[in-house]
């Protein structure tokens, strides 16, 4: 049986850049995709993310994430370097962070293969809409969760 | 005169949406200053709301709270019905109320296990209790996945639904999806409630014995423990209209706190699952009554630590509630009539929307013109509300420690946890969004 993959898009569109995992999820709704891959948009509330999380074999999330590089800069990471980033630049809206949330599932016994894409914003400020650096780096986004749903 | 000073300082207090700072000063016994200060940016989303038209509102309200934004697109749908006079059929009235369930399911669940119950254990986070109480951590993020679910399932996201509008819905669910729901409350949510009670009832003797009555406001119908319509009742006044809800509030400032606070027939007024409890407790379902007694909260109670009691006595009681209200659709058969797109403006109008979210009763009032669009709004959320009572209850629990020669470290910690028990959530009481987590 196929593995159940979900892409979790986390981040808020009303805070400029930290939309970036929603408009790339949106993009990926007009695009053909195996019947095992499951689109999800968390919103701003990761514990939610967690709940699919929980269920899936894969998981691929795709965040605004603080690394001190150029905007538009893109990462893969894994868990063990989420924790690392988090604590840098906090930038989560509610009290339970992706970091805290992915150990929590990890700690009560899922394992599920997670990879998160991370994207350096520009702005998380009030307003709608990407800068210009971080909408470039869609395609190249694209071009990654790709790889992770095939591989 | 007492030679106590204190000196306390919590600045940005954890496991609270948002930023708050708790302030305390003592000296040789007088109590100079004793402050909850909120240090978040206002948000002007009732500005924001000015000149849009009435299919756009509740998505724009929506983004107040990522918690409760169902309940934030409830009262804002309420306020353009009332204002527009649309009128909803009773299968819609029983789906917003089951809608709205979903939402205080997830958001009290989230509160008592993850925000609360370590303070009971002494803990700083759910983290350090994966290893003793693994099945109590599952269980939670049980409780609150299938509470997300249930929310996906009837309003087409867990948060900022999207089916929700005026008028009705855009999608209506289907006879499968309700069942799925049914068998989920009954497989899931059942069980895991009464574990609930147990590991409560080991829980509860750790909530301190505090206790000081104040006025407490919520909204009351003659037919149900009331969550999504009613008068709004006061336990010194009465009950009153909706559309007296200002008097209810009497919105005022204070300088050290970027947030405006509530007052109505006293110095303070508390909203919320207690408030809710003291107003309806007579009309709660069988096994929440059952589970209330067991865990010893009686109307009225005057102990805001118990509001986490009541939080779960809630949780239960919602469950019964939208079995009955499934039950009932499924027997009536649900009518798929999406909301009408275009209606008649009638000149436009002014509208309260008054409903009953986790935190408290929450106010939308919008002003439409001719045109449908909004000239005027205001927005008055529970945590508002709440403020000046949690300040009332500082200090009255500051003195009552003191006099018990209490040390400073307890106290201060004993003052987080009065703050977290009443689940503020500051972003929206300032109407923010960037938080740093301080631990």
């Amino acid at each position: 049986m196929a593995r159940n993959i979900k892409i979790i898009a986390v981040g808020n569109p009303l805070r400029g850049d930290d939309g970036v995992g929603p408009a790339v999820l949106e993009m990926l709704r007009g695009m053909e995709l195996p019947d095992n891959v499951g689109l999800v948009n968390a919103g701003c509330d990761p514990l939610d993310a967690i709940g699919h999380i929980m269920d899936a074999d894969k998981a691929v999330i795709i965040d605004a994430a603080g690394m001190n590089r150029a905007p538009g800069f893109i990462a893969l990471l894994r868990p063990e370097n989420l924790r690392a980033v988090s604590n840098s630049t906090p930038c989560s809206t509610h009290i339970y962070g992706l970091a805290e949330g992915i150990e929590l599932a990890l700690a009560v016994g899922f394992k599920p293969e997670i990879r998160i894409i991370g994207i350096q914003p520009e702005n998380t400020g009030a307003a709608e809409g990407l800068s210009a650096a971080v909408a470039s780096s869609i395609p190249d986004v694209i071009k990654l969760v790709m790889e992770e749903v095939a591989s | 005169m007492s030679d106590v000073n204190l000196k306390i300082d919590v600045h940005h207090v954890t496991r609270v949406e948002g930023h708050g700072n708790i302030v305390v000063n003592m000296k040789n016994g007088v109590l100079e200053k004793c402050n909850l200060e909120i240090v978040e940016p206002p948000r002007y989303f009732e500005a924001m709301l000015r000149g849009r038209n009435w299919r756009e509102a509740h998505i724009i309200t929506s983004r107040i709270c990522g918690i409760c934004s169902i309940g934030h697109v409830t009262a804002s749908v309420s306020a353009t019905e009332a204002a527009l006079n649309l009128k909803l059929s009773e299968q819609d009235t029983m789906l917003r109320r089951l809608i709205l369930h979903g939402e205080t399911l997830q958001s009290h669940v989230l509160h008592v296990y993850f925000l609360v119950a370590p303070d009971l254990l002494k803990v700083p986070s759910v983290f350090p209790l994966i290893p003793t109480h693994k099945d109590v951590v599952l269980r939670a993020l049980r409780m609150k996945n299938n509470a997300n679910l249930m929310c996906d399932l009837l309003a087409g996201r867990t948060i900022h639904p999207i089916a929700v509008v005026p008028g009705g819905y855009t999608l209506l669910p289907t006879r499968e999806k309700l069942l799925k729901i049914k068998q989920m409350l009954t497989d899931i949510m059942v069980p895991d409630a009464l574990a609930t009670l147990e590991t409560l009832k080991a829980l509860a003797p750790a909530l301190p014995n505090f206790s000081r009555e104040t006025e407490y406001i919520g909204l009351q119908n003659d037919d149900e423990y009331a969550f999504y319509a009613g008068d709004i009742a006061s336990t010194d006044t009465g009950r009153t209209s909706p559309a007296n809800y200002r008097k209810m509030t009497n919105e005022y400032l204070v300088e050290y706190s970027t947030s405006k606070r509530c007052k109505a027939n006293r110095g303070s007024l508390m909203v919320g699952a207690l408030a809710r409890f003291n107003i309806n407790s007579k009309k709660l379902h069988p096994l929440a009554t059952k589970v209330a007694g067991e865990l010893g909260l009686k109307a009225p109670c005057y102990n805001p630590f118990m509001n986490n009691v009541a939080q779960f006595v809630e949780c239960v009681h919602t469950v019964e509630d939208s079995l009955m209200i499934i039950d009932k659709l499924l027997e009536m058969g649900i009518e798929q009539k999406p909301a009408p797109i275009e209606i008649d403006f009638n000149g436009g109008g002014t509208g309260v929307g008054a409903v009953e979210v986790p935190r408290g009763i929450l106010y939308h009032e919008y002003t439409y013109n001719n045109k449908g669009q909004i000239t005027d709004a205001n927005c008055i959320i529970p945590t508002g509300q709440n403020l000046a009572n949690i300040e009332d209850d500082m200090k009255a629990l500051v003195m009552e420690m003191v006099g018990a020669g209490k040390p400073e470290a307890e106290i201060s910690f004993t003052l987080e946890m009065l703050l977290r028990a009443y689940d503020p959530c500051i972003s929206c009481s300032v109407h923010m969004l960037d938080v740093e987590f301080v631990k």
